[in-house]
């Protein structure tokens, strides 16, 4: 979340339209788009995770949970944002699509849940795939 | 009764009555392709009324936002 809002003018200015799906109420998430300025963007409450599974995004296995990786950016966020209450569905698996007239023109998979790939570079790859 | 074959293992879908040998499948790549397509197109029906269905904040539906020009849809993990 943090990622695409410092990325959210350059992202943008390439001709995309950025779209959060999240698992919580809209009443939850008001504030917390609010605490990262983007407040304005659009975003659609799943709590059901009827997108995610529409789009394919499973639910998080062992290989997902006991990686390295994820536990050191567990830790990570922790220091940074502090510990909070987890809320919706903790092992649901996150991921990225530019979706373009109806279609999925480009995916991104999480291959655990502590990757972080670079938003602004998927975008204009996408957004240059929707043009071809 | 249809026999578990490898087609099913593979592809994960059930036809009834079309895999009834079973290992002697193994060399049939036409019949996974097939099975394989058919659970595509389900899953591409899914997608497109998941899409007619879900609402913005602001009452659109990504189905028109995606009309209106290319969406960056990002799924986020829980908050907290």
């Amino acid at each position: 979340m943090r990622d695409a809002a410092i990325q959210r003018v350059d992202i943008q200015a390439g001709g995309a339209r950025i779209l959060f799906v999240h698992l919580a109420s809209e009443e939850r998430a008001k504030p917390f788009f609010e605490s990262f300025g983007m407040a304005d963007v659009d975003r659609i409450s799943d709590p059901e995770g009827v997108l995610y599974e529409a789009f394919g995004l499973d639910r998080a296995g062992l290989k997902e949970i006991l990686s390295p990786s994820v536990w050191f950016r567990g830790v990570q966020s922790i220091l940074g944002h502090g510990l909070g209450v987890p809320r919706g569905d903790t092992l649901r698996m996150p991921g990225a699509f530019i979706v373009n007239e109806g279609k999925v023109a480009k995916s991104y998979f999480h291959q655990t849940i502590a990757a972080r790939p670079n938003m602004k570079d998927f975008a204009d790859e996408g957004v240059k795939a929707c043009r071809i | 009764m249809a026999v578990p074959s490898f087609c099913t293992i593979v592809t994960g879908v059930h036809v009834r009555g079309s895999c009834t040998r079973g290992i002697a499948h193994l060399g049939k790549r036409v019949n996974i392709h097939m099975l394989n397509k058919r659970r595509t197109e389900q899953q591409e029906a899914d997608l497109e009324r998941a899409m007619r269905e879900a609402l913005s904040q602001t009452g659109k539906s990504l189905w028109d936002l995606s009309h209106e020009s290319p969406m960056l849809v990002i799924f986020l993990r829980h908050f907290g």
